[in-house]
């Protein structure tokens, strides 16, 4: 089966995934994004194959079927990226999280906590701020480097 | 006007189904009519069985299910 499968109708699109590709939870998230706009109706197995029936609320509006459907399809990219690098982060995410929980009371960190590992977070965050962050609008470049140090009065 | 919509049980949640026909009550009828969670709403809106089927996907996005 492939990934996504689009089958636009007169007045609804059936966008049909595989599950393999894009799990159940990844197809909910999409589909919340439009419950403003359109009517959604999933079926099928979420082992096998889902189909996600999508029928605008208003008919006036210019888009086709089709990229009602297509937009859907995008939409299930994003969440699957977004669970993945939730998944990849997640070990990240917890050890700062110990790490401000102990810096705030070091008395509660139990025994078990204390199996932090101060190298390993070290070398989480080394490689977290190896990777390239994108920034068209140099949003991250302080201002004096940006404009040059104002004078003082 | 009687509108049946059949909800897959492997995909939407059997209380938030219920939940959602007392929600519903005062604009709709509705029961479930069996283990494939075949709601039937009486309303004289035409899409209310749409709007429940969000309704119900909504619920369960609050209910932290999906």
């Amino acid at each position: 089966m492939e990934s996504t499968q689009i089958k636009a109708d007169t007045d609804s699109v059936t966008v049909t995934v595989n599950p393999k590709v894009y799990p159940i939870e990844t197809v909910y998230s999409a589909a919340y994004v439009f419950l403003d706009s359109l009517y959604i109706l999933l079926d099928g197995d979420p082992e096998t194959g889902i189909s996600v029936k999508l029928t605008p609320k208003n008919k006036t509006g210019n888009d086709t079927m089709e990229k009602i459907g297509m937009e859907f399809a995008n939409e299930l990219i994003n969440y699957a990226d977004y669970r993945e690098r939730a998944k990849d982060s997640r070990k990240i995410r917890e050890m700062l999280l110990q790490r401000a929980l102990f810096t705030n009371d070091p008395a509660s960190f139990t025994s078990k906590e204390a199996d932090f590992d101060e190298e390993e977070f070290n070398t989480l965050m080394k490689e977290l701020e190896k990777e390239e962050i994108e920034d068209p609008d140099d949003i991250a470049v302080p201002w004096e480097e940006k404009y040059g140090k104002k004078d003082s009065a | 006007m009687e509108r049946k919509i059949v909800l897959n049980n492997k995909l939407y949640h059997k209380e938030s189904i219920l939940q959602a026909i007392d929600d519903f009550k005062s604009e709709a009828k509705g029961k479930l009519l069996d283990d494939t969670f075949t709601v039937s709403l009486t309303s004289p809106h035409d899409n209310i069985h749409m709007e429940f089927a969000n309704y119900v996907l909504g619920l369960m996005k609050n209910n932290g299910i999906a």
